[in-house]
């Protein structure tokens, strides 16, 4: 048992404890404990340390609690009696039937009051322990509150903290704890601090403000500051109670928010589109510049924030009002609704109308906006883009050649009456359809033609398909169809070209086909001719070639054989010789004729061409052979109109002439009259050359003209080459005419008849002799 | 005497003719076959009549003409042309002035006689005789 | 003594043997006749010369400055170009070849003037290689001249006559005799 505990303030159970051991110690003695009392000097001692014990025992219990103060003053009067007990007042213990009973009842008491000092020390404990357990509890509470909070009492220093201000300080909270704001916090702040204090000490209650605080990690966070005064029982000031709310990011938000909202304003405004956006109750929350303007609305209608009169204005803008308001109404009737349409306005305008509703992730409505676009501009451009489409497909309809038309996905937007009939397949068997239907009516299956490469590269067409030209971007091709239509085989040449729109993006394409048959036929023939001709001419050249090649050997026999015949003095040999000499004349006349044939089957050269008067030629022709006609007394007449001329090859009619005139010469008889006539009818000139010598049988008729061609093929006329009539052909050929003979039969003499027809010239008139 | 005519072909079988002919006429003649000798015939001094074939190979008959004018070989000397073909080709330009005479193979040879006699004529002012 | 009738002749190749028989034949005529033969300087002189021998008419080179007569016939001399003056004076001038000749028919032929009224003017191409004297003869046509050209029976060579045909401006295509026959009906 320690007496000698010097601290005041003895906690209770120390002091219960102490109370327990002093019970315990009377409680031997009472039971005789007489080894016990030899320690203890006397009661005195025992009561003396009861005194003491009671005497802070009194004080503590003083300090705590009325009812303890009340026990104390019990016990105290227990301890009088006591004490006049120990001081040897046997009258009182006589009071008391033995020292025993005192201590016995002292003891009860202490135990009673110990008992109920232990309880009230233990309540008191349990208090206390409550008590710190609900501090500790309240401790725990504020710390939990993620805002800093703190108390001060009432001359600004800290009593306590949460974790949050802890960290918002940077100090623990022992470390704040008895301090002022200045003393912890950086020097501005702190005065501020302080300063706001007094503000609240001075007028208690409640305070918000908004600060800016530096915070220990060195950010700057935005701060409300809720404080209040608490007050002890009798009203007086205790301290105050502060929390601080961070409101940095709800700052941050805010600020953010405001932005977005100019932006979305701005939008708003700059859109081309006319905005309207009414909120739940059809009351206008906003709208553009360009609203008003579309709508060509009066600002004051719009101030009043109602949707009615808006509306009211906009119906009676537009075409079909009725129909409009019915929209409307359905729209707003309909709220989860979006929709999208055409509207006509009475000024010839056309609207695109786009609406939808206001709504968050849940689905709830919060309004409707309305979107409107004048568009008609690009209404009348379409207009104006179909109708240019119709021109497109008109002028195609009337094509001459087979033509059709399809878009990017090779789908047949035309096809003209020219392909129809060419087909057999009508339009509207085949407008919007793909899908190769255009090569069935050719290939009788469906297959890619030339239409279908238009997309390709051109490189790889050009170098996969041969037959396929390419300039630029049309493609050129012939295709032979085996078996059209079931009508034998045709020729085909088509083309085919992509189509383009303003920006230059392919929009399709369109094919031409033509039926070249009959034209490739004709080239056939054509070449089959040209061959023919070919051959004919290289024949020819090696003709005259030949003609030109005998000159050479020709002449030695031209000079020698007459040197033989004057050498030689036999009369036969002289004959034989004589022959030779006119057999070598008949070879060279031959070669001479084979050179006349090449000058005359080249083609006519226009510009060769020149004015014959046809009189003054026969004139000229018929004293040419003058010599010969006298030799057989023919006479010659000439008939021909003396104002026919015409351009032609001077040479070559003369040569004409003068072969018709020689041979009727020759085939007439003695004192045979020739007559020749000739007259002249638009561009044409028809001649008639007539004898009345041998005529012709009608078998020879045609033939006479052949080259090579005898009559009589056992006539050895030397003289005669075969080749008179055959050159007065091609002349007459060249010069556009046609020759033929006629006869009444043998003997009964012979007509030459020809036409000729002008040639292309300018300015042929007769020519006068003066 | 004095050869008066000069013939001018590649061909040996006119030659041989033409010269077998003149001889009957009592004719002196040269031949060449080509260019070359006909130049040579020319600076060795021979003038006269120039009977001249037109193909030849190499140089031909115009190209020999004017060879002969541009060695100043030609006065004194009358150029006949005595060719297969039936009229000049545009080769003839600028040498219209030195040849006289055309005659087409085979040639009459009397015809030929006459022109040669007048050519004679020209040059000498009288007439080769006759054989 | 200025207004004569005139012939005008170009000839080239075969022109010596076809003149030498075209005036062999033929009278003396009424007109002043100029011959235009494609001739080097050394061998003219002995055309005329030859032809003098057989012509009826008296034939001599024509020389520069001379008046042209009647009845005689005036052979351009080789190397030079021959124009008359007012139809009847000769004159002779150097100068570049014409249609590669020199003396050239065209330049002979355009230098002439239409003729007065009573006044023949003719122009004649024959034999001869080339296309010398068509212009000639086309520019003859147009002042009232009368053309002729050889045929290509008698030509030598058929080059100038055919291309003086060829400008359209002949009027007769003869064989060398009738050339000479139209002559005589058209001056005597």
């Amino acid at each position: 048992m320690n007496q000698n505990n010097t601290d005041k303030y003895l906690p209770a159970a120390e002091l219960a404890a102490g109370i327990a051991e002093l019970e315990g110690l009377l409680t031997r003695l009472s039971k005789g404990d007489t080894a016990l009392r030899a320690t203890v000097n006397s009661e005195n001692d025992i009561f003396a340390g009861l005194k003491t014990l009671f005497n802070q025992l009194a004080e503590h219990i003083q300090e705590t609690s009325d009812y303890a103060h009340e026990m104390a003053i019990g016990l105290c009067e227990h301890y009088d009696t006591l004490s006049r007990i120990a001081s040897g007042d046997f009258a009182a213990r006589a009071t008391m039937d033995s020292g025993n009973e005192v201590v016995g009842k002292l003891g009860e008491l202490i135990n009673r009051e110990a008992d109920v000092l232990t309880g009230a020390i233990s309540r008191a404990q349990r208090a206390e322990e409550e008590k710190q357990s609900q501090l500790q509890l309240l401790q725990t509470l504020i710390d939990t509150i993620p805002s800093p909070v703190y108390y001060k009492d009432s001359k600004g220093c800290y009593l306590g903290c949460n974790k949050a201000f802890e960290n918002s300080v940077g100090l623990s909270r022992d470390k704040l704890i008895g301090k002022t704001a200045l003393e912890i916090w950086p020097m501005e702040q702190g005065v501020l601090f302080q300063l706001r204090d007094k503000e609240l000490f001075e007028s208690p209650g409640e305070q918000t403000y908004e600060e800016t605080v530096l915070n220990s990690d060195g950010t700057q966070r935005e701060i409300v500051f809720n404080k209040a005064t608490f007050h002890n029982e009798d009203g007086s000031l205790r301290g105050l109670v502060g929390i601080m709310l961070d409101i940095t990011e709800r700052k941050r938000a805010e600020e953010s928010l405001a932005v977005q909202n100019i932006l979305l304003f701005t939008q708003q405004e700059a859109s081309i589109d006319g905005i309207l956006v009414v909120d739940e109750n059809a009351k206008i929350l906003s709208y553009n510049r360009r609203f008003v303007e579309i709508m060509d609305i009066p600002e004051h209608l719009l101030g009043t924030r109602e949707d009615e009169p808006v509306l009211k204005h906009v119906t009676s803008r537009i075409v079909d009002s009725e129909k409009f308001l019915q929209k409307v109404k359905y729209l707003y009737e309909h709220r989860h609704e979006s929709c999208r349409d055409e509207i006509f306005l009475r000024n010839g305008n056309t609207l695109d109308r786009y609406t939808v509703p206001l709504l968050d992730a849940d689905g709830r409505y919060y309004g409707r906006l309305w979107s409107f676009r004048d568009i008609t501009e690009r209404k009348a451009a379409e207009e104006e883009a179909k109708n240019a489409y119709q021109q497109l497909q008109d002028i195609v309809e009337f094509l001459p050649d087979a033509t059709f038309v399809v878009d990017k996905d090779k789908q047949v937007i035309a096809w003209n009456r020219a392909i129809e009939i060419m087909t057999g397949l009508k339009k509207d068997e085949v407008i919007g359809k793909g899908d190769y239907v255009y090569s069935i009516p050719f290939y009788g299956e469906k297959r890619p033609i030339l239409i279908d490469l238009i997309d390709e590269d051109l490189d790889v067409i050009s170098r996969n398909y041969n037959a396929i030209k390419i300039e630029g971007k049309t493609l050129f091709a012939e295709t032979f169809v085996p078996s059209f239509q079931n009508g034998g085989s045709r020729y085909f040449w088509g083309t085919a070209t992509p189509l383009f729109d303003k920006q230059g993006n392919q929009v399709g394409g369109i094919e031409s086909i033509r039926d070249i048959t009959e034209y490739r036929q004709a080239e056939h023939e054509n070449i089959r001719l040209e061959s023919q001709l070919h051959h004919a001419r290289m024949l020819e050249s090696l003709m005259i070639k030949l003609g030109h090649d005998l000159r050479t050997p020709l002449t030695p026999l031209t000079i020698l054989l007459p040197l033989i015949g004057k050498r030689v003095e036999d009369h036969e040999l002289k004959k034989l010789v004589g022959i030779c000499c006119k057999s070598t004349i008949a070879m060279t006349k031959l070669a001479d004729k084979t050179q006349l044939l090449g000058s005359i089957s080249s083609r006519v050269n226009p510009d060769k061409l020149e004015c014959v008067n046809l009189f003054m030629l026969v004139e000229r022709t018929l004293g040419d052979n003058a010599d010969s006609m006298v030799q057989k007394d023919i006479t010659c007449r000439n008939d021909v109109d003396q104002t026919i001329a015409f351009p032609a090859i001077q040479d070559q009619i003369t040569q004409l002439f003068d072969n018709l005139i020689s041979n009727a010469i020759k085939y007439s008889p003695q004192n045979g009259v020739i007559r020749i006539s000739a007259e002249q009818q638009d561009n044409m000139v028809s001649v008639t050359v007539h004898d009345d010598g041998i005529g012709l049988a009608p078998e020879h008729l045609e033939r006479i003209f052949d080259e090579f061609y005898k009559v009589d093929e056992s006539r050895h006329d030397l003289e005669a080459s075969g080749l008179g009539l055959s050159i007065c052909k091609r002349i007459v050929h060249n010069h556009h005419g046609r020759i033929w003979a006629e006869s009444p039969g043998i003997t009964r003499g012979t007509t030459i008849k020809f036409t000729l027809n002008e040639l292309c010239t300018d300015n042929c008139s007769v020519k006068e002799p003066k | 005497m004095e050869a008066k005519v000069m013939l001018v072909d590649d061909e040996e079988m006119i030659r041989e003719s033409v010269e077998l002919f003149f001889q009957s006429k009592g004719i002196k003649i040269l031949t060449a076959s080509c260019c070359d000798d006909c130049l040579d015939h020319l600076e060795t001094g021979f003038r006269g009549v120039i009977l001249m074939d037109v193909m030849m190979p190499d140089i031909n008959g115009w190209g020999t003409i004017r060879k002969i004018v541009e060695n100043d070989l030609y006065e004194g000397n009358i150029i006949v042309m005595l060719t297969a073909l039936n009229a000049p080709d545009n080769n003839m330009e600028g040498l219209q002035e030195y040849v006289s005479d055309y005659l087409t193979k085979p040639f009459n040879p009397d015809e030929l006689m006459e022109i040669l006699r007048y050519y004679f004529s020209l040059l000498n002012g009288s007439e080769p005789s006759n054989g | 003594m200025v207004n004569n009738n005139i012939v005008m002749i170009g000839v080239s190749t075969g022109g010596p043997i076809a003149l030498k028989r075209l005036f062999s034949d033929l009278p003396p005529l009424n007109a002043a006749i100029v011959i235009i033969l494609h001739i080097p300087p050394g061998m003219d002189y002995k055309i005329a010369r030859s032809l003098a021998a057989v012509a009826s008419m008296p034939v001599a080179l024509a020389e520069d400055g001379e008046y042209l007569r009647n009845g005689r016939i005036y052979l351009a001399p080789g190397g030079l170009h021959l124009r008359l003056e007012g139809n009847s004076r000769i004159i002779l001038e150097e100068g570049g070849k014409v249609n590669f000749v020199r003396p050239s028919a065209d330049v002979a032929m355009k230098s002439l003037l239409k003729p007065l009224k009573k006044r023949r003017l003719i122009g004649i191409i024959m034999t001869g290689m080339g296309k010398d004297g068509a212009d000639g003869i086309r520019h003859i046509k147009k002042i009232r001249g009368v053309t002729i050209a050889q045929d290509q029976e008698t030509s030598a060579i058929f080059g100038m006559p055919k291309a003086a045909m060829d400008t359209g401006s002949v009027d007769f295509v003869f064989p060398l005799k009738k050339i000479g026959k139209k002559l005589v009906e058209l001056l005597n």
